[in-house]
C-alpha cells in the first residue's frame, strides 16, 4: 500500500541505489560519472514530488489569482534548480578529469589506471 | 556586515587573482586579502562574544540569512588565521611543484576556498550553507589537481566524487528535516522542532543518519576515508596543509551546528535512537585513532603517512562530538584549532624535505638533521605536538579528552586514547630519531646533492605557526574560555 501511494518516493529511492551501485562498482569513468548523475536526480524528482500538490498549478501569478490554493509549494522546486546547476558543473568538471586522465593513460578503466600509476614513478 | 565582509574580501581576491596574471602581484593579493580577513575575523570573534551578528535578508525560508555565534566567529577567524599563514607560506613553496602560468588560479583557489570555507560557518540557512560546501568541494578538488600530474587527476576525481557523494546525503537530510519544520535556517528549524516532533521522530532519525554518513564522507572519518590518502599526499605541500587543516574541519564544524544547533541537545540526548547514533559516531571515532594510526605504520612515503595520522586525528574529534557531553565537544573544539594548527606545520615542512631531498621515503632520510636543521626542528614540533608530548598544543587536546572521556563515563575509552597516541609515537618518533641520529648514507645517489637548507624567508610561516603550537599550549587560558562560551551559547 506504502508503494502505491508513495510511488515518486519509492522510486526516487530505486534510482538513488541504481546509481550508487553504479558509481561505486562501475569500473569505467564515464558510467561511473553516469551513475553519479542518476543519483542527483533520484534526490531531485524526491525533492520536486515532495513540493507537488495534485490538482494545483504552477506558482505562476495569471489571471490575478494570488491565494496560494492555486499553486504547488514552489520552494522544493527551487532547491532543484539550484541542485541541478551544482549538478551539470560537477558532471563538467568530472568529464574533464576523465578526458586528462584518458589522454595520459590511454584508458578510462580505473583499475587499469590504478595498476599503471603504481607501475610508474614516485 | 562583518560576515559579508571577510568573505566578499576574499572572493574580491579570488577575482583580481585572475585579473592580474603578473606573479608577484598574485601574492601581494592573497596575502593582503587573508591578513584583512584574519583582522576582520578577530573583531567579528570581539562582536560576537557579546551578541550575536545577524544579516538576514528575505523572509523565511527561502532567504539570504547569516548569523555568527562566538564559536562560528572562532572558526572563521581559525580558517583565516591559519589560511593567511599557509598562503604566505606557498608564496616560496608553489612555485616548485606547478607551473608558472597556473599560479594565478592557484592564488585565486587558496582564496576562494577559505572564503567558501568561511562561508559554511556563518550562514544560518541551509541552502545558502550547501551551495557552499559545493564550492568548496570544487575548490579543494582543483587544489588538488592543480599539479596536473596523472596522478593527481585520479586522486582529484576520486575527491571530487565522493565529496560530492557526501554532500548529496547531507541535502537529503537538510530535505527531510524541511519537510518536517518547513524551515531551512538552523534557528528555525530548532524551533519548528521543539513543539514539532511529536509523531516526526523517525524521520529526524533518518536525516540525522544521512548527514552523518554524508559528513563522515566529507571530512574522511575511517571507514569513508579513501579518498583522503590519495588527494592529501599528492597535492602540493601548501594545498595538502590547507586540505587537511582546515577543509576537513568545516564539516565537522557543520555536523556540530546541525547536531547541537538545529536539532538541540535536549532532543538529541533524550531520544534514544539518536543518541545511539551518537554513540555509533563516538566508536567510530575511536576505531578511527587505531586504524588510522596503524595505516600509518605501513606507510613509507612520508606524506602518505601524515595523510594517514590525519585520519587518525579525525577519529579524536568524532569521538569528542559522540561523547554527548560539553567536555566531550570542548574536547573536540580544542583539537580542531591543535590539529588545524599542527597538521599544516608538519605537511609545509615534509614538502620542504621532499622537494630540497627528491626523496619521499621515510627509510632514506636518515642524518637530514645535520643538514636541514631548521625544517627538521619545525617537523619535530609538530610530531611532538601530535604525539601530546607537554608543552605543545596536542598535549593540552589530549589532556581535554581525558577529561572529558572521564566526565562521560566511557572509561573504556582512555586506554584508546593512550594507545593511540603510543601509535602515534611509534610513526612519528622514528623519523626524527633517524634525521637525528642517523648517518647520512653516503652510498646513496642523494649524497650528491647538497640538499641545503631553504632560505628562512620562505620557511617564516612555517615558524610562525610552529610557535603557535607552543604558544597554545602555554597559554591556552583565552582560547579556552572563549570556546567555552561559545559552548555555552549553543547547548
Amino acid at each position: 500500500m506504502g508503494l502505491i501511494t508513495n510511488f515518486y518516493e519509492a522510486t526516487a529511492m530505486i534510482l538513488f541505489g541504481i546509481g550508487f551501485v553504479t558509481l561505486l562498482l562501475q569500473k569505467n569513468l564515464i558510467k561511473k560519472i553516469i551513475g553519479l548523475n542518476i543519483m542527483d536526480s533520484a534526490i531531485f524528482l524526491y525533492l520536486a514530488t515532495t513540493g507537488y500538490i495534485t490538482g494545483r498549478g504552477a506558482p505562476i501569478i495569471i489571471d490575478g489569482i494570488v491565494y496560494q490554493d492555486a499553486y504547488v509549494n514552489p520552494l522544493p522546486s527551487a532547491l532543484v534548480m539550484t541542485g541541478i546547476v551544482v549538478a551539470v558543473s560537477i558532471t563538467a568538471f568530472a568529464l574533464a578529469l576523465s578526458l586528462k586522465l584518458y589522454e595520459h593513460y590511454g584508458t578510462l578503466d580505473m583499475d587499469k589506471i590504478a595498476l599503471m600509476s603504481r607501475g610508474g614513478d614516485v | 556586515m562583518l560576515p559579508i565582509a571577510i568573505i566578499l574580501t576574499l572572493f574580491a581576491a579570488a577575482a583580481l587573482c585572475l585579473i592580474f596574471k603578473a606573479d608577484p602581484a598574485v601574492k601581494l593579493i592573497a596575502v593582503a586579502a587573508h591578513a584583512a580577513a584574519f583582522v576582520l575575523s578577530l573583531v567579528m570573534m570581539h562582536a560576537a562574544a557579546a551578541e550575536p551578528i545577524s544579516v538576514i535578508l528575505g523572509a523565511e525560508p527561502w532567504n539570504f540569512y547569516v548569523l555568527v555565534t562566538p564559536l562560528d566567529a572562532f572558526m572563521a577567524a581559525l580558517f583565516t588565521g591559519v589560511g593567511l599563514f599557509i598562503v604566505w607560506a606557498s608564496a616560496g613553496m608553489i612555485g616548485h611543484d606547478i607551473d608558472a602560468p597556473r599560479l594565478p588560479a592557484y592564488y585565486a583557489l587558496m582564496c576562494a576556498l577559505v572564503a567558501t570555507l568561511c562561508g559554511v560557518v556563518v550562514f544560518e540557512n541551509f541552502v545558502n550553507v550547501f551551495l557552499l560546501v559545493e564550492a568548496s568541494s570544487f575548490a579543494a578538488a582543483g587544489l588538488v589537481i592543480i599539479k596536473n600530474k596523472p596522478e593527481n587527476l585520479k586522486a582529484g576525481l576520486k575527491y571530487l566524487s565522493l565529496s560530492i557523494l557526501g554532500s548529496s546525503f547531507i541535502l537529503m537530510g537538510i530535505i527531510i528535516l524541511y519537510f518536517i519544520t518547513d524551515a531551512l535556517s538552523i534557528t528555525g528549524i530548532y524551533a519548528s522542532l521543539s513543539h514539532n516532533l511529536a509523531g516526526n521522530e523517525d524521520s529526524v532519525r533518518n536525516a540525522l543518519i544521512f548527514i552523518t554518513v554524508g559528513t563522515a564522507l566529507k571530512s574522511a572519518l575511517f571507514p569513508l576515508h579513501i579518498w583522503l590518502p590519495d588527494a592529501h599526499s599528492t597535492a602540493p605541500a601548501p594545498s595538502s596543509a590547507i586540505l587537511s587543516g582546515l577543509v576537513l574541519k568545516a564539516y565537522i564544524f557543520l555536523y556540530i551546528k546541525i547536531l547541537h544547533k538545529a536539532i538541540g541537545a535536549d532532543i538529541l540526548l533524550n531520544d534514544h535512537v539518536l543518541s545511539t547514533i551518537l554513540g555509533a559516531v563516538m566508536i567510530t571515532g575511536a576505531t578511527a585513532m587505531i586504524a588510522g594510526s596503524v595505516m600509518a605504520l605501513l606507510q613509507t612515503d612520508i606524506k602518505r603517512l601524515i595523510a594517514y595520522s590525519s585520519v587518525s586525528q579525525i577519529g579524536y574529534i568524532f569521538m569528542g562530538i559522540g561523547m554527548g557531553t560539553q567536555l566531550g565537544l570542548f574536547a573536540a573544539m580544542f583539537h580542531i584549532l591543535a590539529h588545524a594548527v599542527t597538521k599544516p606545520v608538519l605537511f609545509l615542512s615534509a614538502g620542504s624535505i621532499v622537494e630540497q631531498t627528491h626523496n619521499r621515503d621515510i627509510e632514506k632520510m636518515s642524518g637530514l638533521w645535520a643538514r636541514m636543521r631548521v625544517t627538521m626542528a619545525l617537523f619535530t614540533t609538530g610530531a611532538l605536538s601530535m604525539i601530546g608530548i607537554p608543552l605543545f598544543m596536542g598535549f593540552n587536546s589530549k589532556w581535554v579528552f581525558a577529561a572529558g572521556i572521564i566526565d562521560s563515563q566511557h572509561y573504556w575509552l582512555l586506554g584508546v586514547l593512550a594507545f593511540s597516541a603510543l601509535l602515534n609515537g611509534s610513526y612519528y618518533l622514528p623519523i626524527v630519531f633517524r634525521a637525528i641520529f642517523g648517518k647520512f648514507n653516503t652510498e646513496d645517489e642523494l649524497a650528491d646533492q647538497s640538499a641545503p637548507e631553504r632560505p628562512l624567508k620562505e620557511l617564516a610561516p612555517v615558524i610562525c605557526l610552529a610557535s603557535l603550537i607552543i604558544i597554545f599550549a602555554l597559554f591556552s587560558g583565552p582560547v579556552t574560555s572563549y570556546i567555552l562560551i561559545g559552548i555555552s551559547s549553543i547547548w
